[in-house]
């Protein structure tokens, strides 16, 4: 079932982790979401808000408790091989084999994902290009710096042409340099190949400056949601800014709930 | 679709290992040691032929003393001495007929090659098929005489008489006698149970090194490609690919076998090329020696000796199969490669080391109940089955149970492997919260 111009959908998602017999965590209450095709989208939060739980459930890691969701149309528990070939990827603590080259970890990725021969060879090539690694492509990834590896995930979770990307982190542990690399390269993906991005982020220059719309989460409830520059209007107060927002968002956690709600 | 992950993981697996120095040196241990042992054999073997001094080839003289006298025109020690000719045509014999006054001065003073005593009753004996004993063959050479051993035996079996042998190798020429005829020689008999006993525990620890040296390479490998997947943080992005999580579980296994069979095929290859290099280093006069009696074992060995010999090599094949799954499940359950390689060499180390204690142990003082439960145990259960198949002279049933024990033990680590793949906390899986994972699917 397709659902016109939406590429992600969430209905009341939720989860709880058990953290022992007689501990149990609620990363993620009653969370609906409608993300737009060719949209990219800001998830904002603290640590712990339940932003890398939003993002596993939605790229079929790990299950939600309850709630619904799905990716156009392809609901994540009952498709969930379907939503996987739609969706990339890159995870927060993503790594890559650093005794292959960006192509050998392109190569095998693409190969997984049932490219071959021709097809596969020009989105490498692409990729590659498209993050600016055409010089450094055959030397061993072990010799990247950060940024270089980061980039080259990016390329990896491109791979097959996905149609919704999500992104944890991108621009985590890199240089400003590096992060408007990233930026450019993200905004490039989804005004040229009108992919849908998810972008789960602590960086608020990358959410202000790329995303057009923003939800903040604050323990595993969504607070707030709304383009970047409606946010910083109602909620910023010294500094203008979205990090001054969010901020004062999370401050106000009694009230954020009841927003939510 | 399985298979086909499974076999671009493995493929992936095989490119990282050429990309690794350590990981090569560990896939070619097994050549490596087999020739580093080989080179020390040829140096040492080189230094002890240099000090012996060629023995000068003297004839080998055969006394016949024939007591008997023709019946039918059979002589019986012509007859026997033309047996040895004919096994012994590159050999120089001299035949010579001595009197059976001679004989106890001939054996007290053990001055001949060869001594054949057919008695005076001996045709009548035969012909009358009456019970009794000789001696009749004394040997102090070692030239080949078992087609001359074995008539004498056939010739004793039909008419249901026992001949005693004198012979430099005594213990070789009672196992014939025995594997025809199991009788009674007290004395003979209790030694080679005692030296069968023996034989058994040594051939037990064969496959035990077999597995040492085909398996524990290939299990470090795997063992490395799956910890390597958590410590680079790239098994993540590997199940968030549209495959099914198990072929990942598939795809270490089939690299695993891959590399068991790699080693196996180059470790025989190395062991062909080594006897063929060593055919060209041993002396001739060795060679003469050694050629006819590996004819003769394998033209002799009976069919269960093949059987017993399918036996081994099936349960190489699944030993190897468990113990590579072994590896992928606790290694998927480790935190590191450290933490894998401990639990991992306990659980090969501990096997291993039993079997070694099992090996040498009694049989008969075991309970056949304990020996069953022995026999099903993963690894330790196919070495022990070995061994009792070695002692008792066949291939007991239990022992054909312990092989589908081995299976068994298979298929339950990829059940278990493939459950914790496909669980949701398989990124923060360890060996703390093992029993508290929970399935994804």
């Amino acid at each position: 079932m397709r659902m016109g111009s939406i590429a992600i959908t969430t209905d009341r998602l939720s989860k709880i982790y058990d953290i022992n017999r007689k501990n149990e965590v609620q990363a993620l209450k009653d969370l609906n979401l409608r993300i737009k095709k060719g949209e990219i989208y800001g998830l904002l939060g603290e640590n712990g808000a339940g932003k890398t739980t939003t993002v596993r459930i939605l790229t079929t890691m790990i299950k939600a408790t309850s709630g619904t969701a799905s990716i156009f149309g392809n609901d994540i528990v009952t498709d969930s091989s379907a939503v996987r070939k739609l969706v990339g990827c890159l995870p927060q603590d993503a790594g890559l084999y650093e005794e292959f080259s960006a192509v050998e970890n392109l190569n095998f990725i693409a190969e997984l994902r049932g490219l071959y021969d021709e097809e596969k060879k020009s989105q490498i090539t692409a990729l590659i290009e498209m993050v600016g690694l055409e010089d450094r492509k055959n030397d061993r990834v072990e010799t990247y710096s950060g940024g270089m590896k980061r980039r080259l995930m990016i390329a990896r979770a491109m791979i097959g042409e996905p149609q919704v990307l999500f992104l944890d982190e991108p621009t985590a542990g890199i240089d400003v340099l590096v992060s408007r690399r990233v930026r450019e390269i993200i905004k490039n993906l989804a005004k040229q190949k009108n992919i849908t991005v998810l972008l789960s982020t602590h960086d608020m220059i990358s959410a202000e400056r790329i995303t057009d719309r923003v939800g903040v989460l604050h323990k595993g409830v969504l607070i707030a949601e709304d383009t970047p520059s409606r946010i910083i209007q109602k909620y910023a107060r010294d500094l203008n800014d979205l990090e001054d927002a969010v901020v004062n968002l999370i401050g106000w956690t009694g009230e954020a709930n009841e927003v939510s709600a | 679709m399985i298979l086909q992950s499974a076999w671009i993981i493995a493929k992936k697996e095989i490119r990282l290992l050429f990309k690794s120095t350590r990981r090569i040196l560990l896939l070619f241990t097994t050549p490596l040691i087999l020739f580093l042992v080989f080179a020390i054999t040829i140096i040492m073997a080189v230094a002890v032929i240099s000090t012996i001094e060629e023995p000068v080839e003297k004839p080998i003289e055969i006394f016949v003393i024939q007591d008997d006298g023709e019946i039918n025109g059979t002589s019986w020690g012509v007859q026997f001495y033309t047996l040895l000719k004919t096994n012994n045509l590159t050999k120089d014999l001299h035949y010579t007929n001595k009197n059976v006054t001679e004989l106890d001065r001939l054996l007290e003073s053990n001055n001949f090659s060869i001594l054949l005593y057919i008695p005076a009753n001996f045709s009548e004996i035969i012909n009358s098929s009456l019970p009794t004993q000789f001696f009749i063959y004394y040997d102090n050479t070692e030239i080949d005489n078992i087609r001359v051993v074995n008539y004498i035996i056939e010739v004793s079996l039909i008419l249901n008489q026992q001949i005693l042998f004198h012979y430099h190798g005594i213990t070789n020429i009672n196992r014939i006698y025995s594997t025809l005829k199991r009788t009674s020689i007290d004395s003979v008999d209790s030694t080679i149970t005692a030296a069968e006993g023996f034989a058994a525990s040594f051939i037990t620890l064969i496959p035990l090194y077999a597995i040492m040296l085909l398996v524990i390479p290939s299990l470090s490998l795997v063992l490395i490609s799956v910890t390597i997947e958590r410590e680079q943080k790239t098994l993540e992005s590997l199940i968030l690919q549209p495959i099914r999580r198990r072929s990942i579980i598939a795809g270490k296994l089939l690299y695993g076998s891959i590399l068991v069979c790699f080693n196996t095929m180059f470790t025989v290859v190395t062991i062909i090329a080594l006897i063929a290099l060593g055919y060209f280093i041993i002396p001739s006069s060795i060679k003469i020696e050694i050629v006819p009696i590996l004819e003769s074992m394998i033209r002799n060995a009976p069919l269960s000796v093949w059987i017993f010999l399918l036996y081994i090599i099936i349960g190489l094949i699944l030993v190897s199969l468990l113990t590579i799954t072994g590896a992928v499940f606790f290694s998927l359950v480790a935190k590191d490669e450290r933490e894998a390689n401990m639990v991992i060499s306990a659980l090969i180390i501990i096997p291993l080391v039993l079997t070694l204690l099992v090996a040498f142990l009694p049989v008969e003082e075991i309970d056949s109940v304990i020996q069953t439960i022995l026999m099903f145990l993963p690894l330790l259960g196919y070495l022990f089955a070995i061994h009792i198949s070695l002692v008792t002279g066949e291939i007991v049933f239990s022992a054909w149970l312990s092989l589908l024990a081995q299976l068994a033990w298979i298929l339950i680590g990829i059940w278990v492997a493939s459950r914790l793949v496909e669980s949701e906390g398989i990124l923060e899986i360890s060996y703390k919260h093992l029993f508290r994972i929970r399935r994804k699917d």
